[in-house]
């Protein structure tokens, strides 16, 4: 580990020192002042710390200290005997002093003492917990997270506010210097999972670091894998069921998002409502959310391969239409299908980094003329344009799994329309393989459907009555892993 | 013959064998198909005895068996690869079928290498509980209709068409490789150090089934009878000719529900070929892996790359049906050499002790 640089004894070096490294800072502010007789520094950055917080929190005690001999003593007296709110920590090295510095800490230097205080004048400005953009639910809580660390932190201890509930604060990132916050159920969640993401934190090498999509390629090394056992929530309740399920979140300040590992293929199908809804409207739901996926994915390669390699599938009415709308248009259906997919990407992308208005703008004019001027002038067959909706439409069901659905749509039609059902059928089996492969967790992603276990139909593809799951709870960690060892000790038997 | 007895599905395989040779014995037109059987029971024989006598040396883990389960694997991969072609050319007239499919089923076969057995029986139960659902369809939307009656070749005793099938056409190398590719060929030491090997603090769930590996052993072997039983009833017991083709593409060409129903069936079994086709090349993987170690990073490719090709060769042999029958011959009169050999040896051993 490296040695860190201590403070200087003399008042004069360490605030040349601090004004040598943030220079030319201007938002820096030292102001001399004397304490106890003993001449100081007080030391923060504008905008961070809040200089009246300060002032009433601690100038009216520190003007009224009776003069002391030593920087030490005055040190000392107003970390025992006063009632200013003080960091639990006292600085001893550099690299802490900037660090509270930069989080919005006040640091009180004395002349004479090689240590410093810090004083909790933190008074950043924060966007409010509000309804998650991208995580909405009828029912339950509608908090999500917001950019600052604590207060996420904060929102995940009120609901689980049980002693298990560990936080560990790490440090990432050597030009962001970012706090990474590791939270997890000390009873609930495995040690060597905890030990095994500290280690890769340490280990990336980054330079910065503003959300954990920066980290998860380090913790899961999955390289060329479609799917990541990585999972990211911006509701404070999902993370805290996730905690008491034995899975560590990984919180990164700047982000609202929360990072949840491992993270299960299943999981991607599951939401809070579920939990609050009637179990056979919860099951009915999730298998529509499966189906939705698999067509999202499958339809439009499906289409493409029936269509021109085995119309025999298709009846008769149907075969009629799809010839003479393909009869009217210059392209082939494959070709066709391609263009729409990649026009309904560029459409979204179009309306999702554009100001709101303009956005609504851009997805009528492109309603407009990819779904009525191009079929009017015989430029698009209104059956890919049917199916290609129905698809698109079918891949917001799932939003989170909406990166490599896109990708694989893509790829399903490309394979249907070069080699019909054996093209899907051999795409299907590299898919099918790269969902099952090794989780770096050691448990697979595909858990607990495939090593099949019974939780899969408790809150899997189904979800069982309350009355159910607190006897025989969802899956947990420690319970995969319990039946590891059991099977274990069977076979060394 | 102690250790075989040891061993229960030695046995089996020495009765299916028997029964086997009893029914062969009828069809003598049957050669291909039928010297892959006697060659499977040999090469379970000779798995028995040399995985009680190799146990202790480690050797058995490192090479033995899945070099043989490999070859006697190559047969049921390469009959697979034959149908899934003569599909592929009848629905897409692709002039190119086998080598687009060769190509596409060598890079899958080269990223389940990769990936590695246990993503491998990971993968194939989803296939074999979609294959079982969509045949649980077929027979619910029709399979009593006289086009399918034909090809299904249904007989009025299930038992004895069942039986049939399962001794003529389906007891094929893969429910052997099934059967013993995760209990036998490894030490639960080995095991251990394979999961730490594969990275991850936590072990991996090794035993799918979640029970005893006795238990996953039979179940796994009460699947893949079930798999490869109902998929011959439902599609015809003359699996491995050209009857399952026809019957295929007539479905298709009914276009009724029932049609439909058997193109999802055969877009699913289609799945399952690959993975049979991916399971030869991870085993090939692995086995290239164990025989040359000191191959390290540059050489790796090319050790990862020349199973591949070795089962290219094999398939282009495949393709010539008469090279397979004396392959299979050859390999039996391998087995049954080192079977009498490692008899001889054992006799001597006893002699020894007695004196």
């Amino acid at each position: 580990m490296r040695q860190e640089e201590k403070l200087s004894a003399a008042l004069a070096d360490n605030v040349q020192w601090l004004r040598q490294q943030f220079m030319p800072s201007e938002d820096l502010y030292i102001k001399n002042v004397m304490v106890g007789g003993i001449p100081g520094a007080l030391c923060i950055f504008e905008g961070l710390s809040d200089l009246e917080k300060l002032w009433v929190m601690a100038g009216q005690e520190m003007s009224h200290l009776p003069p002391m001999e030593k920087g030490d003593a005055v040190l000392d007296h107003l970390l025992t005997q006063t009632i200013i709110p003080l960091d639990k920590t006292i600085a001893v090295d550099k690299t802490q002093v900037v660090r509270f510095l930069t989080a919005g800490a006040a640091v009180l230097m004395l002349d004479g003492c090689e240590r410093v205080l810090i004083i909790s004048s933190q008074s950043q400005q924060f966007r409010s917990v509000s309804e998650p953009s991208g995580e909405g639910n009828l029912r339950g809580s509608h908090e999500g997270f917001v950019e600052l660390l604590r207060i996420n932190i904060s929102l995940i201890r009120r609901l689980v506010r049980s002693a298990g509930l560990h936080c560990e604060i790490q440090i990432a990132g050597s030009a962001t210097r970012t706090e990474v916050a590791l939270l997890y159920h000390g009873e609930k969640c495995p040690a060597a999972l905890v030990e095994k993401v500290k280690e890769e934190l340490h280990s990336t090498g980054l330079a910065m670091l503003f959300d954990p999509g920066y980290l998860a390629p380090f913790v899961v090394r999955t390289p060329f894998s479609l799917f990541t056992p990585a999972g990211f929530t911006e509701r404070p309740d999902t993370a805290a069921a996730k905690i008491c399920e034995g899975k560590l979140i990984v919180l990164v300040n700047g982000s609202p998002y929360a990072m949840i590992l491992p993270h299960f293929f299943c999981e991607h199908f599951q939401s809070m409502d579920d939990y609050l809804q009637r179990p056979y409207f919860s099951g009915f739901i999730r298998f529509l959310k499966y189906m939705a996926f698999l067509a999202s994915v499958l339809l439009p390669g499906a289409f493409v391969a029936v269509a021109d390699f085995t119309p025999e599938l298709l009846s008769p009415p149907m075969l009629y239409k799809l010839a003479s709308a393909q009869m009217a248009t210059p392209f082939s259906l494959f070709f066709e299908l391609l263009l729409v997919n990649f026009l309904l990407e560029i459409i979204r992308e179009a309306g999702l980094r554009l100001p709101k208005s303009i956005g609504h703008a851009v997805s009528l004019v492109a309603a407009l003329i990819v779904g009525d001027a191009a079929v009017q002038i015989g430029l698009l067959g209104t059956p890919v344009l049917v199916i290609c909706a129905l698809a698109g439409l079918c891949s917001y069901v799932v939003p989170s799994l909406y990166e490599p659905g896109i990708v694989l749509r893509l790829a399903f039609i490309l394979a249907g329309g070069i080699a019909g059902p054996v093209g899907m059928a051999m795409l299907g089996c590299f898919c099918l393989l790269d969902v099952c492969r090794p989780s770096p967790f050691g448990i697979p992603y595909t858990a607990p459907a495939v090593p099949l276990s019974g939780a899969f139909f408790r809150d899997g593809i189904l979800r069982a009555s309350w009355r159910t799951l607190a006897q025989q709870r969802p899956f947990t960690i420690k319970d995969l892993l319990r039946r590891r060892k059991k099977g274990g000790k069977n076979h060394e038997k | 013959m102690k250790n075989e007895a040891k061993n229960p599905c030695a046995a089996l395989l020495c009765v299916c064998y028997l029964a086997q040779l009893t029914v062969g014995a009828a069809q003598p037109f049957a050669l291909p198909t039928q010297l892959t059987i006697p060659l499977l029971a040999a090469a379970t024989l000779l798995q028995s005895v040399l995985y009680h006598s190799l146990r202790d040396s480690g050797a058995f883990s490192a090479a033995v068996f899945p070099a043989a389960a490999a070859v006697f694997f190559c047969f049921a991969a390469g009959f697979d690869v034959v149908r899934a072609e003569r599909f592929y050319r009848a629905v897409t007239s692709e002039r190119f079928s086998f080598w687009w499919l060769t190509v596409s089923l060598l890079l899958i076969g080269w990223y389940a290498a990769h990936c590695g057995r246990d993503t491998l029986l990971r993968a194939a139960q989803p296939v074999l509980a979609a294959l079982l659902l969509s045949l649980a369809v077929l027979a619910v939307m029709g399979s009593y209709r006289p086009e399918r009656l034909v090809f299904a070749e249904w007989e009025p005793s299930l038992l004895r068409s069942a039986g049939r099938v399962f001794l003529e056409y389906t007891f094929s190398a893969e429910v052997l490789l099934w059967l013993f590719w995760k209990t036998a060929d490894e030490t639960p030491a080995q095991r251990e150090a394979a999961a730490e090997k594969a990275g991850g603090s936590l072990q991996p769930v090794r035993n799918d089934a979640g029970c005893g590996p006795q238990i996953a052993l039979w179940l796994r072997f009460g699947i893949a009878v079930a798999f490869v039983l109902l998929g011959e009833l439902a599609l015809g017991r003359r699996a491995p000719g050209e009857a399952q083709l026809f019957g295929v593409l007539s479905l298709i060409s009914a276009g009724a529900d029932a049609g439909r129903g058997g193109v999802v069936y055969h877009c699913i079994w289609l799945t399952a070929l690959a993975l049979r086709v991916c399971a030869l090349c991870s085993v090939l993987h692995e086995w290239g892996k164990s025989r040359f170690p000191q191959l390290k990073s540059a050489a790796r490719f090319a050790a990862e790359t020349l199973p591949v090709a070795a089962t290219a060769v094999f398939w282009a042999i495949v393709w010539r049906q008469s090279c397979q029958v004396w392959l299979a011959a050859a390999a039996l009169v391998l087995t049954v050499g080192c079977l009498f050999i490692r008899k001889r040896e054992a006799g001597e051993h006893a002699k020894k002790a007695y004196r």
